[in-house]
């Protein structure tokens, strides 16, 4: 599963560094230099360079294919999973390059967690779902267990409703208590990031309503990164956005200004609506 | 168009198919004209047969397929009426006989020896044993090769620490019929727990199908014992030793004692062609010998494949049997020649 | 269709529409047709069922509900009963599971999950090969190869090391149970292995990803997650093997020793009910009550046939709707077998595990009683403490900063497993390609094809009446076969609707279940008996009834792959149905139907048990269709059943000569329809 071309940093002469507005602030939690993903011969992600800052909810948004999610999946390593799929640039997590050489790509995915666009629970109990992780991870403690998945369930919303029927199987759950009940899994293992891949999508207003008030509470605690197609969604929960097209990152900054008066013209042309 | 050419092929292939069968089907008859006769049964007597096919087709040019599947398979299809006769080693009882649908002759056509041939390694040929001694063995009494009760009448042989592998038959068969009869003849033990008939209830061993799987098994079990026609055990080259017969004397299944046992039995299969003649008396009887008898009916359906029987049958009683004798089969004896020939007489064709 | 707008528009001044066209009346034809030979596969079904349970009324009134428990089975004394066969048939078919599950999980799991496409793509070529294997050979290679070799070596290491355990304990035999279930094994191997990377293959990727996304290892996602979705497909895919394990006749009758009484030593010889008939069918006609205790045997085979098929149908259709339906509605089925398997996971955790611990040490005990302090010399005594110290280890290492290290090396370790249980399992099919192949080319001289059987001490002698026979047979099980199952399938995937056509598919697929063993007893019964002779006929026949489903369903499923939007363009022009299929559909479909067909026909031309009953051998090379016929598969049975070392040589041609042409067929279908047909 190494990759290997991924030391390669090509020189970018004309792309200064997007970043965000306030770069003094705080340190980045996720950092990416030059990072370009290829599956195979074709180029999904060309020179991407940005710095995501932690305690915010990031939203990324464009067109269907403009390399998002392949952005997003690159934050974690879900790449590696397709064989076609080679990375160069470097992805900086704390300062950390996380595709160097020895990096325990299952410990980044336990800081990185990842919720994906279809609520995918397992075939399990709600208690087994959220205990999942941690037991993958190490932990057999029945009491630590139990004292995971009320903390992850709580800070997930779903306690109340779901704390007299933990042993039932999660399929019984709605779509919006089985999204919920991902994210209480991702939780769970004690993540520093979550990368939400439109994790509203299959949700009716409703259910969506209480994922944005989640990521609301959430954003507290972790660095929120939210690939989504619903700009009214971008415009709602998240302070910074960016805008990809053709597996570039146009533009990128503090989310009320772009949705505003964006700098770039293609940023304006797909937010009016005028493609995509 | 193209969907039509599409059908055409289609139809075409379709054609070339079954009209490529109707002539794979009809020429073949065409083409095999000789007349085919259909037996099918006793094992005991197939190396015979398959001797006689070849030179039966040559000199008269009639095709003798005969299905080697058990005795008891033989009987059960001549009664089912699916085969031009049925052979088997093991005469039919007086019920069997009823349950025929019509008279039935029995024609014998060999006679011959059963022996017990064995897989010992390092242990050539000679073993000799007694009646009870093969009854305890097939009863799982005797477990091993080095049983005192087998050293002391072998003092000789270097008998080995070797499990003893029994071998039986997994089908009907009437070297079974003959081989329980002659045990329970020698052994009350055996007459008493197991009895004798075409397929009993085995207490120990392996079951293969016909002689030849009796035999195959002997051969690659170390340690392997069985009963098979003496034809058997001289093509495949199996050993065995002389057996204890009535007289307390140990004999070679030779033709010449094999001659003697059957001897003492023409004068009953002159009243009853159905008799047995296992564990003979005389000096140098060979106990364990049998008949192995065509069956055919009395009055058959089929006129023209019942005559073409009756002519195989007839050859194979008189000039058969110097074929025969080349596989070490038991030459007839003159009046059971006369026997079988009247008998095919009865059949009225 | 014209005619519902009828009423309407007649009244205008518009060109009237015709009523009843001329199409319309084909289509009626044509629909009642293909329903016609549908419902056939569900009259053969009612009609074996009913034909068996009617022949065995005498066995049935004799013996009633004892029979299944006596294990008498004596001719001389009138006496039957089942016991003996069902246990053998239990016992043989557990070590087939036993051996067959993990490995072919682990082989499926390697292929679906780990193996890149080129390895995959040949690997699992090659296992599907070994399904297409006739029964008949792996009885020839099982009786040759594999029984001396269990009964030597193997079976002297396993009795000093394990002598003490009643189901090790010696003397071996050549023939035995242990040989019967390593052979049903790898009979049922490529089966359980096809279907389970099917199913793992079927888990939808996000399952794998939320794993994943949490930081769990590739095995760790297969293991707790991939399997646990797919868990109910593969069990139905072990039932389904079960089900062909337990209706295995030839390769079964050749290993497994034939003796009717029931030892607990598994290097002991045994008896299973699909070989009892085989052996003993043909000479029962003259003992009424035997034949029928036979055909109660033959008729407890069928029923257990329709309870493994509803069975593993059941599994399957839970999984397919999982997958169709993204486990929103399916979420009860599936808590409910997850609460009955979670039940059965407490089991053995609780009750087990002590158990296997107090035998563990009651062994160790006897051990020293035996051997003193020498029995600690035996390796096989230190598998307990180390399995112990493996848990132990885990829980250790579990706290310390090494578990994540740890996971990792476990991850390759149990990766690499699978892929060696894959190349085991293709090693398998090499072994025994490659011994048919040497030991065949022996046999094959000119005679080898231009002469019939000759005596078995005549080295001039060939197998033309088997190349003749089996090229007969299968020519007359398709001229029956082939109308039937294609009209059949087209029903089933054009015409078939709601509950009638579950049925005629259900009814289909048991008809493909039954052991070819019973349908040759059935076909006896409806055939060779009222006609008073053995035929090429009547073993077309029974090859025919196994040909249908098989045909039946290729059929469909292929149909089902052409596009709709195909079907719309040619009935918007004003085509009939009926015509759509034939000139527009069944074209679509054709290359593969066609390969789908010639799989079929290679897998009936491997087929000995029932030709046993029917065809019934022939020594002259015929080719009448009212006259017995042989085939090359009863040539290798008699001929590797019999000690003449010509025969024996011409039986590894045969299977030589049959091997290639299953091959060459398995191999055209795969560069055809690339993966559309399954072989298994």
């Amino acid at each position: 599963m190494e990759i290997e071309i991924r030391t390669v940093i090509q020189p970018k002469p004309e792309g200064a560094v997007v970043s965000a507005p306030e770069p003094a602030a705080q340190l980045a939690k996720i950092e990416t230099e030059n990072l370009c993903v290829y599956y195979g011969r074709v180029k999904a992600l060309d020179d991407i360079s940005i710095h995501i800052p932690d305690r915010r909810v990031i939203a990324l948004i464009g067109p269907s294919g403009c390399g998002k999610s392949t952005f997003l999946r690159s934050l974690n390593r879900m790449n590696d999973l397709i064989d076609s799929a080679r990375v160069s640039g470097r992805v900086l997590l704390d300062g950390q390059d996380i595709y160097a050489p020895r990096v325990d790509v299952h410990d980044l995915r336990k800081r990185v967690g990842m919720v994906f666009q279809r609520a995918n629970p397992f075939p399990m109990s709600i208690f087994d779902n959220v205990a999942y992780g941690p037991r993958i991870h190490g932990e057999r403690h029945r009491n630590r267990l139990e004292e995971i998945v009320e903390r992850s369930l709580t800070q997930a919303a779903l306690w109340d409703e779901v704390k007299d029927s933990l042993k039932r199987s999660a399929f019984n759950l709605s779509g919006g208590q089985q999204q919920r009940l991902c994210i209480a899994r991702c939780l769970a293992v004690g993540p520093e990031v979550l990368l939400m891949d439109e994790p509203c999508s299959a949700l009716d207003p409703n259910a969506t309503y209480r994922i944005e008030e989640l990521m609301n509470e959430l954003k507290e605690q972790y660095c929120i990164v939210i690939v989504t197609h619903n700009m009214q969604q971008a415009a709602r929960v998240s302070s910074l956005t960016g805008f990809f097209l053709k597996g570039e990152l146009i533009e990128f900054g503090d989310t009320s200004r772009l949705f505003t008066s964006p700098s770039d013209q293609r940023t304006e042309d797909y937010i009016r609506g005028r493609f995509g | 168009m193209i969907t039509r050419m599409i059908k055409r092929q289609w139809i075409t292939g379709a054609i070339c198919a079954i009209s490529s069968a109707i002539v794979m089907l009809t020429g073949g008859a065409v083409r095999s004209q000789a007349q085919t006769i259909t037996g099918a049964g006793s094992t005991f007597a197939f190396p015979a047969i398959a001797k006689w096919t070849p030179i039966y087709k040559h000199l008269h040019g009639i095709n003798i397929n005969y299905q080697p599947i058990g005795s008891g398979a033989g009987i059960s299809q001549y009664k089912a009426g699916t085969v031009d006769f049925g052979a088997t080693d093991a005469p039919l009882s007086n019920s069997e006989m009823k349950r025929m649908p019509g008279p039935t002759l029995h024609i014998p056509i060999v006679a011959g020896a059963e022996v017990l041939s064995y897989n010992l390694p390092g242990v050539g040929a000679g073993l000799r044993l007694t009646g009870p001694i093969i009854a305890d063995i097939f009863l799982g009494k005797i477990k091993s090769w080095n049983d005192p009760r087998i050293r002391k009448l072998n003092p000789y042989m270097k008998l080995p620490n070797l499990s003893i592998q029994v071998m039986h038959r997994s089908d009907a068969s009437g070297t079974t019929f003959i081989f329980t009869h002659y045990l329970s003849a020698v052994s009350p033990a055996w007459a008493r727990q197991v009895g004798a008939g075409k397929s009993v209830s085995w207490p120990v061993g392996q079951g293969g199908p016909g002689n030849p799987g009796v035999t195959n098994l002997i051969r690659h079990a170390p340690g392997g014992i069985g009963y098979i026609e003496l034809a058997y055990a001289l093509q495949n080259h199996l050993p065995y030793g002389p057996i204890e017969n009535r007289s307390g004397n140990f004999v070679l299944p030779t033709t010449a004692n094999n001659q003697a046992a059957l001897s003492t039995g023409v004068a009953r299969m002159e009243k009853d062609i159905r008799s047995l003649v296992v564990n003979a008396p005389g000096i140098n009887s060979y106990p364990i010998v049998g008949y192995s008898y065509a069956l055919i009916a009395e009055y058959p359906k089929n006129k023209v494949k019942a005559r073409e029987t009756v002519n195989f049958l007839r050859w194979a009683v008189s000039e058969g049997q110097h074929y025969a004798a080349e596989l070490k089969y038991v030459p007839m004896a003159p009046a059971v020649v006369h026997l079988a020939l009247e008998n095919l007489n009865k059949v009225k064709d | 269709m014209s005619s519902l707008a009828n009423e309407e528009l007649s009244g205008t001044n518009t060109k009237a529409l015709r009523t009843h066209g001329r199409g319309e009346l084909g289509d009626a034809i044509f629909r009642s047709l293909t329903m016609a030979f549908a419902g056939i596969s569900v009259l053969l079904i009612v009609w074996i069922g009913l034909q068996m349970y009617h022949s065995s009324a005498l066995s049935w009134a004799r013996f009633g509900i004892h029979f299944l428990a006596s294990t008498a089975w004596n001719a001389p004394q009138h006496d039957y009963g089942a016991l003996t066969f069902i246990y053998g048939t239990i016992v043989s078919s557990a070590l087939a599971l036993l051996i067959a599950v993990p490995i072919g999980i682990g082989a499926a799991i390697f292929l679906a999950e780990i193996a890149p496409g080129w390895i995959s793509a040949p690997f699992s070529f090659l296992i599907e090969l070994l399904a297409a294997v006739p029964s008949v050979i792996f009885g020839l290679w099982g009786f040759m190869v594999l029984c001396p070799w269990l009964n030597g070596p193997v079976a002297d290491w396993i009795i000093a090391h394990f002598g003490s355990i009643p189901i090790f304990a010696g003397p071996a035999y050549l023939t035995n149970m242990l040989a019967a279930g390593v052979v049903l094994g790898l009979m049922v191997l490529p089966f359980v292995t096809a279907v389970s990377r099917d199913v793992i293959r079927a888990v939808p990727r996000s399952q794998g990803e939320a794993a994943y996304g949490l930081g769990a290892t590739r095995w760790e996602t297969i293991h707790s997650v991939v399997l646990r979705y797919g868990r109910s497909g593969i069990v139905g895919a072990i039932i389904l093997g079960l089900g062909r394990a337990v209706g295995e006749t030839m390769a079964v009758a050749m290993v497994v020793g034939n003796n009717t009484n029931i030892s607990t030593s598994l290097f002991a010889p045994g008896y299973t009910m699909p070989s009892l008939l085989a052996n003993q069918f043909n000479e029962a006609f003259d003992r009424p009550l035997q034949r029928s205790a036979l055909l109660e045997i033959a008729l407890i085979l069928f029923i257990i046939t329709l309870v493994v098929n509803i069975l593993a149908r059941l599994l399957l259709w839970m999984v397919s709707r999982n997958m169709n339906e993204t486990g929103l509605s399916a979420g009860y089925h599936v808590s409910r077998f997850q609460r009955i398997s979670s039940l059965a996971d407490d089991l053995v955790r609780q009750a087990c595990l002590p158990l296997l611990a107090c035998g563990y040490v009651f062994w160790l005990f006897l051990g020293f009683q035996r051997s003193g302090i020498n029995s600690l010399t035996n390796p096989i005594i230190w598998i307990v403490p180390v399995i112990a110290g493996w848990i132990g280890w885990q829980n250790l290492l579990r706290s310390t900063r090494l578990w994540g290290r740890w996971r990792r090396i476990k991850n390759i370790l149990t990766l690499a497993i699978c892929a060696f249980l894959t190349f085991v399992s293709v090693a398998v099919l090499l072994i025994i390609f490659g011994y048919v192949v040497i030991q065949g080319a022996h046999a094959i001289t000119p005679t080898f094809f231009t002469q019939a059987q000759k005596s078995p001490d005549d080295p001039t002698g060939g197998v033309l009446n088997g190349i003749l026979g089996t090229v007969v047979l299968v020519i007359i099980a398709s001229v029956i076969g082939l109308p039937i199952g294609i009209l059949g399938g087209i029903y089933l995937a054009e015409y078939g609707r709601g509950r009638i056509k579950a049925f005629v598919r259900f009814a289909a697929d048991v008809l493909n279940g039954i052991p070819s063993v019973v349908i040759g007893t059935f076909v006896y019964a409806i055939m060779v008996l009222p006609m008073k002779r053995f035929s090429a006929l009547s073993g077309g026949v029974a090859l025919a009834i196994m040909l249908i489903p098989t045909v039946m369903r290729t059929t469909e499923e292929l149909l089902k792959l052409v596009p709709d939007s195909l079907r719309e363009g040619s009935l918007g022009l004003g085509a009939s149905q009926s015509r759509t299929v034939i000139r527009v559909v069944l074209p679509a479909a054709r290359a593969g139907i066609i390969t789908g067909i010639m799989l079929a026909i290679a897998r009936i031309a491997g087929e000995t048990a029932p030709l046993l009953f029917t065809a019934f051998g022939n020594d002259v090379a015929s080719t009448k269709l009212l006259h017995p016929i042989s085939s090359m598969t009863m040539l290798i049975y008699h001929y590797s059943m019999s000690p003449y070392n010509i025969w024996i040589t011409q039986a590894w041609g045969s299977a030589l000569v049959l091997l290639l042409m299953v091959f060459l067929v398995s191999l055209a279908a795969r560069l055809v329809t690339r993966n559309q047909i399954r072989m298994v």
